[in-house]
Order: structure tokens, then sequence, then C-alpha cells
């Protein structure tokens, strides 16, 4: 439609001098409700999350040992400067990409493969108990796992070491072994998410819209073909998310490690988090490990931005073709 | 613009409405008045403020400046709780986990109405929509036909003289919205109240409006009784909203020869009387005044390309080129000139009388073609 | 900007129920058995633990291990009557069912104010809801250590209960605005138009349509507190210690891990969780993601 000499514009009207209306009570009522409904998360969003944070970013300027006696000095950004550089730090932060790397590439790839196996066989008696079993190790805390492996890694009595003696080799403790241990991690770090993948996997085969499937069917797509051309560009969002989640579920793997070698043997498998609480709980050194905490929550707030990215991505393109 | 009517004395009155979103003005003054009985459709393209509007005479937005009167009474300030008004939503929005029985006791139990009165309203609206053997369902269970019932039936349970329907027939299908448009009408005029109703459907406005409000730009470019915007459209806007297919808008030069007006469009020459200044005008033809075939005495008269034709149910669209303008016309399924026509060009003619003048800017009417003859 | 979480169109799982069921005409196929047999091994090391609870001592630490044996149950009767064993149990599930259910009254009137009013700043208070899950635990350990300390919060339920709150809060948020961002804001409407309070909308027109993700919530809520340990070992104590602070102490008490009490304690403890995961398995997929994505497996 072309302009129109029809009613001005409120900006205009407004320099004709008539007075701007007062704001409609509905609008303050609603706010009122808007933030009114807010407060009790916010009460304890502030008091279990903005004050320690607060407080972490205080510790992380002060020399705070709670093993020397007298009281926390303030030394400025002196625990960030040692921080840069602490080459042990560095070292398990580097061991952590490391770890990552080879973890979410793993359960990638064999979440993708037991997932389609799962989404093929979709009529198999049973699935749902199938699919629990096959769950259940995500969802026991880490230390529960790292607990059980160590009834089947033990040196003595092992079950796996019984297998191990089975093919002929020597039995083996795992979890002290200098060069065995950060694999036997990785082993069941993959045990329990690759699940996980395959869970997204599933997800991401689910949001395959239906026709396109069936129309790749008709035209004799070879499986490939239906890969490349209608199940990723369906599913690639779902399993980036999942890729992320794992990534992010990295940086704080802990209780896992923790019990199954301690960071051992040496620092063979000291990740990031592990370093964190031995700082804290080991040295208590307390300002120090709080400025190693600010660091993990930069990271973990950047990954929470790259997460959120690529979530809105995926709505906006769902939306584009709803 | 014509002054409010006494609020006093109407339904619902709006009186210098404004409503923006950021940085985009969805109303700008817009006033209108609905008398008590009316059937009032607001007509307008999509998206052109239709909800909007409706919203703020709901009370679900404050609008920026302006008025809302209902009754007589000015609700401007108060919350929809306190205005009741009954209300069919676009989408049906039946409560999934009522029976359709309790959606549409719905409102009479928010309002604690008497259990007696409560049974006969019940009744009455089923009776009037004919659902009486859905109650005991749940929504899902429904056609779609059936949720618009309910949800109509919802609507008009709630104990009050005023109605805003907004768009409920959109989507439907061809055959049910006919229905549905004959139990409507039927429906007011057995209560005997008021309907606001927002279509952007040229065909719903003109079956089911006693009075209608085009709604262009930000504000109701022309309301009046059905018959007379239809007739005599005084806004461009109010003639293609009202006309279906839509009505053809061609650009048109005035010049002035002796003591009368000539008007010259791509269709030829005709005079044309009205306060019409020379200059460029705006011609709005009706599309079922485009006739097909011979021409008429005194009628202007082109060969246009056909580029393409719709079938919209018991009679066929054409849509024409004539050096460039497109143009549309309608014929029945049934008529000769639909047979007679053959591939790639048309003959068509217009009436000057079928000519109506609008101001390019303002888009008001200035003036008519003079049937000779 | 809208929130990232609105998969449309919101395809809640019991819609798709009844056309699933059609074609669900069971088949053996090849692809099939090996699922089976990937499943198995992949629930094989739990099976153990659960074997081992069925063991004695003597057989547990029998080499070569032993598959074929007398059942016994000596080792779930030794637990029932451990002292502190019933304690963790009720912590474990006190904690976890008391702080979930406040979690879930707070994150809803949260989540239907950012889905319907979106005041100022909706989005960065959700995206600081979910980074504070993504943060690894030890970071905040000591930050809380000091903090209960000061407030006399350590070992005690009050301290516990109002952690867990706001360990779940971010979870229940996500994933309840996700559910009622799926609730046309129409029916809001509808009742308020009727004459509704704002009170009767959210809790009698909006709260029964998201009743999936009320369950949703509390489900894996209930799961992860029940998980927790790292902030129960540092902040609780022998009053308020949940279960997998009880497996944690129990591998130094006395010098020897107690394989009958861990592998008896831990079979008490994968059993509810498996048991969850059987009958919410359609919630798995919204709760393994922080709410943020949402489909059928």
């Amino acid at each position: 439609m072309s302009s129109s000499s029809a009613p001005s514009s409120v900006a205009s009207r407004l320099e004709e001098g008539i007075p701007a209306p007062a704001p409609p009570r509905a609008k303050s009522k609603k706010t009122w409700w808007s933030w009114g409904l807010l407060v009790p998360v916010l009460v304890f969003f502030i008091l279990m999350n903005v004050i320690p944070t607060i407080w972490m970013l205080g510790l992380s300027f002060y020399n705070y040992t709670l093993t020397s006696a007298g009281d926390p000095q303030f030394i400025g950004m002196d625990n960030y400067t040692q921080l840069a550089g602490a080459g042990p730090l560095w070292l398990s932060l580097g061991r952590t990409f490391t770890f990552m790397v080879l973890a979410v590439a793993i359960q990638t790839v064999l979440g993708a493969v037991v997932g389609y196996l799962f989404w093929k066989s979709n009529k198999v008696p049973g699935r749902r108990l199938a699919l629990t079993l096959l769950f259940t190790p995500m969802i026991l805390t880490p230390l529960s796992s790292g607990l059980f492996w160590r009834l089947m890694l033990d040196p003595v009595f092992g079950v796996i070491n019984y297998f191990v003696e089975l093919v002929g080799l020597e039995k083996i403790d795992f979890t002290t072994d200098a060069t065995l241990a950060f694999p036997a991690v990785l082993v069941v770090d993959s045990w329990m998410w690759i699940p996980f993948m395959a869970l997204m996997t599933l997800a991401a085969l689910g949001s395959v819209p239906k026709a396109e499937l069936e129309a790749a069917q008709v035209d004799n797509l070879s499986f490939w073909q239906r890969l490349v051309h209608v199940i990723i560009p369906a599913g690639k969002f779902i399993i980036i998310l999942g890729i992320l989640l794992r990534t992010i579920d990295v940086f704080k793997t802990m209780d896992l490690v923790y019990l199954m070698t301690n960071g051992g043997p040496g620092d063979r498998t000291e990740l990031i988090a592990v370093a964190l609480y031995r700082l804290a709980f080991k040295s208590f050194n307390l300002g120090y490990s709080s400025a190693l905490a600010v660091l993990l929550l930069f990271i973990a707030i950047a990954l929470t931005s790259i997460y959120l990215f690529v979530l809105n991505l995926r709505s906006r393109r769902e939306a584009e073709n709803a | 613009m014509s002054e409010a009517a006494a609020p006093a004395s109407s339904a619902l009155a709006l009186s210098g409405v404004y409503k923006g979103y950021g940085s985009t003005q969805v109303l700008e003054d817009c006033t209108m008045s609905v008398n008590p009985g009316d059937f009032y459709v607001v007509s307008g393209a999509p998206s052109s403020g239709k909800s909007v509007l409706l919203r703020i005479v709901l009370g679900l937005e404050p609008a920026d400046a302006g008025s809302v009167y209902l009754g007589g009474k000015d609700v401007t300030s108060k919350g929809p709780q306190e205005r009741h008004v009954g209300y069919v939503p676009q989408s049906f929005a039946l409560f999934p986990n009522k029976s359709v029985r309790e959606n549409i006791l719905y409102p009479m139990r928010l309002d604690k109405v008497g259990k007696v009165e409560m049974q006969e309203t019940l009744g009455r609206v089923c009776d009037l929509l004919a659902i009486e053997d859905l109650l005991d369902k749940r929504p899902d269970q429904l056609s779609g036909g059936q949720k618009q019932r309910t949800a109509i039936a919802r609507g008009l349970a709630k104990q009050t003289d005023f109605f805003v329907l907004d768009d409920p027939l959109v989507g439907l299908d061809f055959k049910l919205r006919e229905r549905l448009i004959d139990d409507l009408k039927a429906t007011r005029s057995a209560l005997g109240v008021t309907f606001l109703y927002s279509t952007s459907d040229s065909l719903e406005s003109l079956l089911l409006a006693s009075r209608v409000g085009v709604l262009a730009n930000g504000g109701i470019s022309e309301e009046g009784d059905l018959d007379q915007v239809y007739d005599s459209p005084q806004a461009a806007s109010a003639m293609q909203a009202l006309g279906f297919p839509s009505a053809n808008l061609i650009d048109g030069g005035v010049r002035s020869v002796g003591s009368s007006k000539m008007c010259s469009t791509v269709l030829g020459e005709v005079e044309v009387s009205g306060d019409v200044a020379p200059g460029p005008v705006l011609v709005g033809i009706r599309s079922e005044h485009v006739q097909v075939g011979m021409a008429r005495e005194g009628a202007v008269a082109r060969t246009a390309k056909l580029l393409f034709t719709e079938d919209v149910g018991g009679s066929e669209i054409l849509y024409l080129e004539v050096d460039g303008v497109p143009m549309s016309t309608v014929l029945g399924s049934e008529s000769a000139a639909l047979a007679a026509i053959g591939s790639g060009s048309v003959d068509i003619a217009v009436d000057p009388s079928s000519f109506v003048l609008f101001d390019p800017v303002s888009r008001t009417r200035v003036g008519q073609g003079v049937q000779h003859g | 900007m809208t929130s990232p979480i609105h998969d449309s169109p919101v395809v809640l799982p019991e819609e798709n129920a009844p056309s699933q069921r059609n074609d669900k005409e069971r088949r053996l196929t090849i692809s099939g058995v090996i699922a089976w047999i990937v499943a198995l091994i992949f629930f094989a090391p739990i099976f153990w633990i659960f074997l081992a609870a069925l063991k004695t001592d003597n057989t547990i630490l029998a080499y070569p291990p032993k598959f074929i044996f007398t059942p016994t149950l000596e080792n779930f009767a030794a637990l029932i009557t451990k002292p502190n064993v019933g304690l963790y149990f009720f912590n474990s599930v006190f904690l976890s069912v008391g702080s979930v259910a406040i979690a879930i009254v707070v994150s809803y009137l949260a989540a239907y104010s950012f889905s319907r009013f979106k005041p100022a700043g909706t989005d960065f208070l959700m995206f600081l809801l979910l980074s504070t899950r993504f943060v690894p635990a030890a970071a905040f350990v000591i930050p809380f250590f000091q903090l209960f300390g000061i407030l006399n919060f350590k070992d005690t339920y009050v301290g516990l209960l109002i952690f867990y709150v706001m360990f779940s809060v971010p979870f229940s948020v996500w994933i309840l605005k996700g559910f009622i961002d799926g609730v046309s804001q129409r029916f809001d409407e509808t009742g308020l138009v009727n004459g509704a309070s704002r009170a009767h909308v959210i809790f009698k027109v909006v709260l029964p349509q998201v009743k999936p993700g009320l369950v949703a919530a509390f489900v894996f809520n209930i799961i992860f507190v029940w998980n927790e340990f790292l902030f129960n070992f540092q902040l609780g104590g022998r009053n308020t210690s949940t279960i997998p602070v009880a497996l944690f102490t129990s591998l130094y008490d006395g010098g020897a891990t107690n394989w009958p009490y861990v592998a008896s304690l831990g079979t008490a403890y994968v059993l509810p969780l498996a048991i969850l995961i059987f009958f919410f398995q359609k919630y798995l997929l919204v709760g393994m993601t922080f709410g943020t994505v949402r489909g059928e497996v």
C-alpha cells in the first residue's frame, strides 16, 4: 500500500502537543505478576548462585590457605598470574582436551551406531526393557560406576583380568598402570556415555520427517545417499547438541576419575576438575583454587553460549520449516 | 473520519486508539462504533491489525492511547475480567483436559451462574450449534468443525450480550464454513445479541455482516451498513476488502475536456463526474463488473491476456493482463461465456458506471464514471 | 528473541502413542538380536554387581570369578540391619523428594512468567540458569563449604534442602518453560476474558496442560539429586549422608573394601533408577538434555 495521508504517527501527535496518555493499569498489573512470580526463584538464585559466585570471585584475589595460620591476605591478581604460569594445571587442561576429543569422538561414533541399531529394530520384542538396560549406565552417578568397575578391574580377583588371562596375557592392574590407566578411564566413561549419544541419535533419527524418508525409499537412494541428503540435514542439530553436552560434561568429569584412579598414577588421569578438587581439598589452597574455579566458570559460560547458539539455530530453522 | 457515535447508545465504541509494537505502528487513531444488535464484521487484509484491535476491545492488550467504551461505559483501564465479553478465539483453545460439556460450562462456572440457568444456557447453545451428542467427548476426539462449534458454543455461553469472534472460521474447509456461516447468522439473531467478528475473507464479510468496518492502514477506513459500503465504497480499501475476488485497482489519468472530465485507463477513456481534479487517479472496478464477451453499448472494451483460471467452487476466477496491468474477473462455472473462452486471450468490457475513482494519495472516493445511453 | 526451546510442532509423546501402537507388530530381526546383545553388554557391569550382591564375601573374592554359584540374600539381610543404612535411604528419599517438590513449585511460577510475560532479562536469566548446570561442581564446592559454615547449615536438612532446591531449579525452569511455551496463550486469554484471575489461569488452565513436563521435571530432578555426591559429601555429615556418599565412604571402611556391603547397597541404589528409566523412558531425552531437546526415542 502506498503511504497515506491518514492519521499521523504517535510521535507527530506528541509534537502537536497532545499529552501522552497515562500508562494503562493493565500494563503495571502485568509487570507486577511477571516479577512476583519470579521472586522465589530469584531468592534461591541469589542465595545459592550469585552469592557463592561473588564469594568465589573475591576469594580468588586472596592468599588464603586453610592449613597455614594467619588471616587471608589480599594479593590482587597474583593467583591469576600464578595460574598462568602453573605448568601442571595447563598440562591437565591439555589432558582434559585430549580426553574430550577422544571420548566425544568414540562416544559419538559408537553412539550413532548403537542408536541406528535400535532405530532399525524398533519392533524388537522387549525393546523398552532393552533400552532400559542400555540407558542405565548413563543414569548412574559416576561415583557408583567407578566403584562397580573397580570390582571388575581388580588386579587380584577382577573378572576383566580373568578374560585377560584367558587370552593368554598377564594380569594387569589397570588403574595404576602408567599406560593403561588413561585408556581405562576412557573406556568406563565411554561405557557410561555411548548410551547417551545413542539416545541423541535416536532423537535425531526420530526428527527426520517420515515423508522425506519414504520419498528417499521410493527414489531408491542408497544408504549413504539417504544419510547425506535426508538424515544428516534433519538430524544434525540434535547430534551437535549431544556433542556439546558431552564436551561440557568432560570438563565436569571428576567423581569417576577420583574413584577409579584418583588422578593417578602420578598425574596420568588428572583432568582439570580433578585437579581443582585436589587443589581445594588436598592442599587447602582456597584462594588459588578459586582462581582456577573462576577460569572454569568462564569456560562453562563460553560453552553455554555455544550450546544456546546452536539451540537457537535449530529452533529458528524449525520455525522456518513450519 | 466521523466522530464516534455517542458512546451511551453504542454497544462498543473505540475512539482514537493507538497501538504500536516497537517501531511498527499497528493501530493509528482507530475509531469505530458498533450498535446493539449489529453483526459487525471487521474486514481487513491479513496482518492489518484485526486481532490487535479485538484484543484491545477484550482488554488483553492495553491501548497506547485512546478510549474503549463498552455499553456506554469507559473500560479503557479495565482488565479483561471486568469487561464481560464473550470470546471465541481464533485457534479453538478448547481445554484438552475438559470434556466438551465442561468447556462450554466454563464461562458460567467462572461467573458462578446458578445450576438451572447453566443447564438452560447449555441446552440452548448446544441446540443452536447442534452439538448435543458431543457433550461427553474430549476435544481431541472432535473433528475440526466440531471443535469450532464447541468453541463458538463456549463463547456464547457467557452470560452477556456482546461477543467477540476472532476469525473463527479460518482454516476450515469451504463446505463447513458455509454451514457455520448460516449457523452464526441464525445464532446472533436468535439471541438478539451483538457480534464483533473479524475476518480477512471478503466472502465471510459479505455473507455475515449487517455492519462492516474496513481496517486498513491502522484505522477503520470506512464503516457502515454492508449494502451501503458495498454499493458505494468511500475508500479504496473498502472496495478491495468487500469483493470476491478482490476489486481491481488500476491507475488512471483525468483531464478536462470542455466542461466535462475524462478519465483514461488501459481499458479506454470514460467520462467521469464528481470532485475530480485533473491528474492521476486510482480507478476501482469490481471483478464481477468486468464482463467477458461482447461489449454493451457505451462500455469500454479491450482484449486481455488470460494468465490462468482458478476454480473457487461454483465460480471461476480469471486472472488477466491488459498491457501489463493485472486484472481479474469472475464467471459462473456453468456460464456460456466461460465455455466460449479460448486459450490465450479474452475480450473484456466494463461499463463506465462501474468505474469508481479514488484519490491516489488519500485513497478516498473522488468520483465515478458516467454512463451514457 | 524467542526462547531457544520450542520444538515446533510440539509433539507430546502421548499424542503419537496410538499411531505408534498400530504399526508395532513385534518382529525379531537380525538387527533386533544385535540390539539386544548390545544392550546386555552395556548392562553387564551392573549385572555383575547384582550377582556380587547375591554372593558371599568369599565367592566375590574368588579367582577365577564364579559365574555359577548358590545365590544368597545374606548381604541384603546384613544391609538392612546395619545401623545407618535406613538413615541413608531416608536421607536420599527425603532430600530428593522434598527439594524437588519445592523446586518444581517455584520453577513453575518462574517458567510461567518467562513464557508469558517475558520480563526484561528473560533470555539472560535463562542463560545464567543453564550455565550453572554446566560449571564443574568442584568449582563451587569451596564457596559453599564456607558459606554453609557461616550459616551453620552444614549437615542440616534445611541447608541441604535449600541447596538441592537450587540444584533442581535450572533444569525445572528450562523444561517447564518449554512445555508452557507449547500451550497456546489463547488458553490464558480465554480464561481471563471469561473472568478468571491470573492465579486461576496459572493453576487451573495452564498447569493441567503441562503435566508431562511436570512429571519429567519431577522424575529427572529426583534422579539428579539421588545421584548427587560431591556436595552431600562436603556439606553433609553423619546426619544427612545419602546413598552415594555411603557407597564412597564404605570403600575405605576399615581399610579394605567391604564388597558384600558395597554390592548390596549398590544394587539397592541402582534398582529404583532402572525402574524409573523403564517407566519414564519417554522423558529420558528431555531429561538428559536439561529440558532443551524434546522428542521421542
